[in-house]
């Protein structure tokens, strides 16, 4: 708990924020961010607010609190229209691009609204003096993701055609974003060739190769070369076990488990990261955990087993103080959860793409590993 | 008629010099690497053979650029080889983690050459093979790509010598103090040595062992060899070593234990040797995660590099060698709570979040530790142990927010809250319910805390009625309940609670006060999908006696700039943000009741 006077409003805050930055992301950080915008909040200095508030987009977007890095960001960018003069509109304008992706990716925001940010995404990069390329990537991601993939395909074909500035994403996550695209158009080859720059640790940042060594899982698994799968299997998870705010990438590791038929490993990939649902408040990545989860049950109760041993939290609905579970209640559990998910984004996005992803999710069964002794198939 | 494309060896060269090699003084250890290579290969052939790598720094002549010799007395490549490894250069950065047999030695030969030219113009490779009847080859390359092949009429003994000559601009690669100390710094664990020539005189660099390596009469003389590498290497002095070993990778090192404490989120830094030759100062992937309480030396000869061979590829070689040091890092805390008390005291106070880490992942390690582990209360910091001694229950608050609303309270009624805010201390004291199912535990908020509170007797409630009437009318528009209870401490006049949601709809509230119409209608959907128990909650403490007064007041007036004040005071001892409407009603309150103070006055005047 700080103690301060209206003298050491600044000194506090910028203390805190130096010690929030030796912290690991994850909601102690966040908490300590929210407490500094709090104690800059009772000041004037604007200056000070907008830096607190910087920091706290960035320490609630990479721990997995996005709504409150969507809160923090509107509040910049009406203090920045204020006074453009007072604050560095690049870093505004490259958070921008966070802002549409967590904003798509919560169901109660209207397909309408989506639309306005990106055009006005658009009009301030433009009135910036920077090139749209990000910007076509983003339309093309919230096509995707709106189910019409005509329009995700044209975009992502004029935004390569435009120039690469400031803006645009890494040359890695670029690279992560043609892989993605090729899986996308259900081209597995190509998509694993233009990984290749990744996966042998050529292009790098942030978030990649974590992304991308989810991301080539199916396509690997769907071409039988589950050896290299599974090395990447283990390369990827590693990279991501710790990190909360990663459970999109999770979930591609636990349907992937599934499908390599390590239930045991499966098992304990579920337990420790159902933990992460209850932190992340983004909806998709929840949906994209029980959805995983729900083909790993489903797998599992294909192989005729009944029953498994998990540890799950007392706040779990069907917590069993015993750690036995029924697989087809457990399977019928996460199948809700993903269909309550699913529905109110297709309800928002005007079409049934999700529902009918998770409708066919047990036909990824299809690409079970085969391997000897592992299925009677 | 195939045909095929020039490589650029200048393109090469920029690309290899800034992509895979992390700093230019990396041509040392590549050539100590190539040099080693060598003689390795030729041990093959020739067991026994005593292999040795040899730098010299000629005397400078005034007028030519400084020079330098790398000459080692290994297998030495035949004419047919250095085209092997000039075709192999074009393909080299395709395929990480090239398989070790002979191809890919001349393969590596070449890529470690390349990295000379960032440093110098013309590389001169003299080189003889150890093949029977193989003649003395002379390649001269340039950085623009050309190159040429002579055999050169010169008697020399099988093996290679590499001279380069110094770049404008990289004179201090070539001074004779930089080249000891780059040579010491990568090759010091080399097994063969490195001798170094200079105008000065000659001597080995590499004369030292590493301290695993050593057999000690006693305990101290040990412990002492250790901590004097790693004085040497870090220049610390560390409270403490822990010997590491790992047959799968065939790892050997050593984790000095840190006399400071690292934040989570720094930097680990570890040297990493691979074949005794230095591959990294910041490798990752090697320790488990929790292990962020060593600095560590290791060495292994059984993992696989990455392209850059500067970390390594996570396999699961990688994998099971670090469960394997992290067993050694955890047996080594496990030996010392065992005997060490004061050490473990010492090792707690500094590295408490790093033992935190493990316990919340290890079971048997968490049994052993969690009685000594420091968590923070309201009555201060203290351990379980000294905890469990004075309360049976075990109280916590999952949130900073929630603890700073219980702090007070809670300590007036003597119940000691954990604050359970900080990384590890929720899972930790989750766990402690599955270790130890006798314990009892309460998750403390703002709410549970209300529920103890007393309530008012019947006819205390008859004469707060009114006034809970109008504290309800006046503070619905903020979406606050309010309630009157009888609680300490008695100079409270009011608790002001709320859940996560009602704070995360305080904030919204507040920012919508800055953001244009589209932005606020954005953050009203983001709140209808997001809060369900939104409502604060404020409790006024009947025993305060201000608060017992204002309850029995019945001027209309008064009452409602009373509430007003002690609400938006509730809210400022709870350190809430304060929205403009707030800001507003203190306001107004503040200067309704000035002014009707001082109508009392001017009208008693009167």
């Amino acid at each position: 708990m700080r103690e301060y006077n209206e003298f050491e409003i600044d000194p506090t805050v910028r203390q805190m924020i130096a010690e929030s930055q030796r912290l690991p992301e994850g909601p102690e950080k966040v908490m300590m961010l929210e407490e500094a915008v709090r104690i800059a909040d009772t000041g004037n200095d604007v200056k000070l607010q907008y830096d607190a508030r910087e920091e706290l987009i960035e320490g609630a977007f990479w721990s997995g609190e996005t709504e409150k890095a969507l809160v923090a960001y509107t509040w910049c960018l009406a203090q920045f229209d204020k006074n453009p003069a007072l604050f560095m509109e690049w870093s505004l304008l490259w958070r921008y691009k966070w802002i549409v992706n967590i904003a798509f990716h919560f169901p109660q925001i209207p397909k309408e609204q989506i639309y306005e940010m990106l055009d006005e995404m658009e009009r301030r990069y433009r009135r910036a003096g920077y090139g749209l390329r990000v910007v076509y990537y983003y339309r093309h991601r919230i096509e995707k993701f709106f189910g019409n993939r005509d329009a995700a395909i044209e975009h992502f074909n004029y935004a390569q055609t435009l120039a690469r500035d400031t803006l645009s994403d890494c040359a890695a996550c670029e690279t992560d974003e043609r892989v993605s695209f090729q899986i996308y158009c259900e081209n597995d080859d190509l998509a694993l060739d233009l990984a290749e720059p990744i996966l042998l640790g050529r292009q790098r940042c942030r978030t990649v190769p974590q992304r991308t060594l989810g991301h080539v899982l199916l396509p690997l698994a769907r071409l039988g070369r589950w050896d290299e799968a599974w090395d990447y299997h283990l390369r990827g998870y590693s990279m991501i076990s710790g990190k909360p705010s990663l459970l999109e990438y999770l979930s591609d590791h636990l349907l992937f488990v599934g499908l390599y038929g390590d239930f045991e490993r499966g098992a304990r990939l579920l337990e420790k990261h159902f933990d992460w649902v209850k932190q992340i408040t983004d909806q998709y990545d929840r949906y994209l955990f029980y959805r995983a989860a729900l083909l790993f049950l489903d797998i599992l109760s294909d192989s005729g087993t009944a029953t498994i041993e998990l540890r799950m939290p007392e706040s779990f609905p069907l917590y069993e103080s015993g750690g036995v579970y029924e697989t087809a209640k457990l399977k019928a559990w996460f199948e809700a959860r993903a269909r309550e998910i699913a529905e109110k984004f297709d309800v928002r996005n005007g079409s049934d793409s999700m529902t009918k992803e998770l409708a066919e999710t047990p036909d990824l069964k299809r690409v079970r590993r085969r391997a000897a002794g592992l299925l009677n198939a | 008629m195939d045909y095929r494309f020039q490589v650029n060896l200048g393109g090469i060269i920029d690309l290899l010099s800034h992509h895979i090699y992390s700093s230019p003084q990396v041509f040392i250890r590549e050539l100590l690497q190539n040099g080693v290579d060598a003689i390795t290969a030729r041990l093959h052939a020739e067991p026994g053979h005593l292999g040795e790598v040899h730098i010299e720094l000629p005397a400078q002549v005034v007028g030519q650029s400084p020079s330098l010799i790398f000459r080692d007395n290994g297998i030495g490549l035949t004419e047919e080889e250095i085209h092997l490894f000039l075709a192999t250069i074009g393909q080299t950065s395709k395929r990480g983690g090239l398989p070790d047999d002979r191809t890919d030695f001349i393969g590596q030969f070449g890529i470690g050459l390349l990295s000379c030219f960032v440093v110098s113009e013309e590389i001169v490779v003299v080189t003889r093979s150890a093949k029977r009847g193989s003649p003395t080859v002379e390649w001269r390359g340039h950085a623009d790509g050309t190159y040429t092949i002579n055999v050169i009429e010169r008697e020399m003994e099988p093996g290679t010598e590499v001279l380069l000559r110094c770049k404008d601009g990289s004179e201090e690669y070539f001074e004779p103090e930089t080249v000891r100390r780059l040579a010491h710094h990568y090759g010091s664990l080399l097994l063969h040595p490195i001798r170094m020539t200079t105008p000065e005189g000659s001597f080995q660099i590499n004369d030292e062992e590493p301290p695993w390596k050593g057999e000690y009469s006693t305990p101290a003389l040990e412990r002492e060899a250790y901590l004097e590498f790693g004085r040497q290497v870090f220049e610390t002095d560390f409270l403490d070593y822990i010997p590491l070993q790992s047959s799968i990778g065939d790892v050997r090192g050593v984790a000095f234990v840190l006399p400071y404490s690292m934040s989570l989120a720094a930097r680990r830094t570890h040297r990493v040797y691979l074949k005794n030759m230095l591959r990294s100062e910041d490798a990752e992937g090697l320790l488990p995660d929790w292990a962020f309480f060593v600095k560590c030396v290791v060495n292994a000869n059984d993992l696989r590099p990455t392209a850059s061979r500067e970390s390594f590829y996570e396999d699961e070689a990688l994998a099971a060698t670090r469960d394997s040091l992290g067993r050694s890092l955890r047996n080594y805390l496990l030996e010392i709570a065992e005997r060490e008390p004061k050490r473990l005291k010492k090792l707690i106070q500094l590295h408490y979040l790093s033992i935190k880490a493990l316990a919340a992942e290890d079971e048997e390690f968490f049994r052993i530790f969690i009685n000594w582990l420091p968590f923070e209360t309201n009555m201060g910091t203290m351990t379980l142990t000294e905890y469990r001694r004075e309360h049976e229950v075990i109280r916590y608050a999952r949130g900073l927010d929630q603890f700073r609303q219980v702090a007070r309270v809670a300590a007036s009624q003597s119940l000691c809250v954990i604050n359970a805010a900080y990384t590890y201390d929720v899972q930790l004291l989750l766990k402690l319910r599955e270790v130890f199912p006798e314990a009892r535990f309460q998750e403390v908020d703002g709410d549970t805390l209300s529920h103890s509170f007393e309530y008012l007797t019947l006819d205390e409630q008859d004469e707060i009625e009114r006034f809970l009437k109008y504290a309800e009318h006046t503070l619905r528009p903020f979406d606050c309940l309010v309630e009157v209870r009888k609680f300490s401490p008695e100079d409270l006049p009011a608790l002001y609670t709320a859940s996560e949601e009602a704070n995360f709809r305080r904030t919204i509230e507040k920012t919508k006060e800055v953001t244009d119409s589209f932005w606020s209608s954005v953050l009203d959907n983001l709140e209808d999908g997001t809060l369900e128990d939104a409502d604060g909650r404020l409790c006024f403490n009947y025993r305060n006696p201000v608060i017992n007064k204002v309850c029995r007041m019945s001027d209309e007036t008064l009452l409602r700039l009373s509430i007003q004040v002690l609400y938006v005071q509730a809210l400022l001892l709870g350190h809430r943000p304060i929205n403009a409407r707030e800001m507003k009603l203190l306001n107004d309150g503040l200067m309704g009741l000035v002014e009707w103070g001082a109508d009392l006055i001017v009208d008693g005047v009167q």
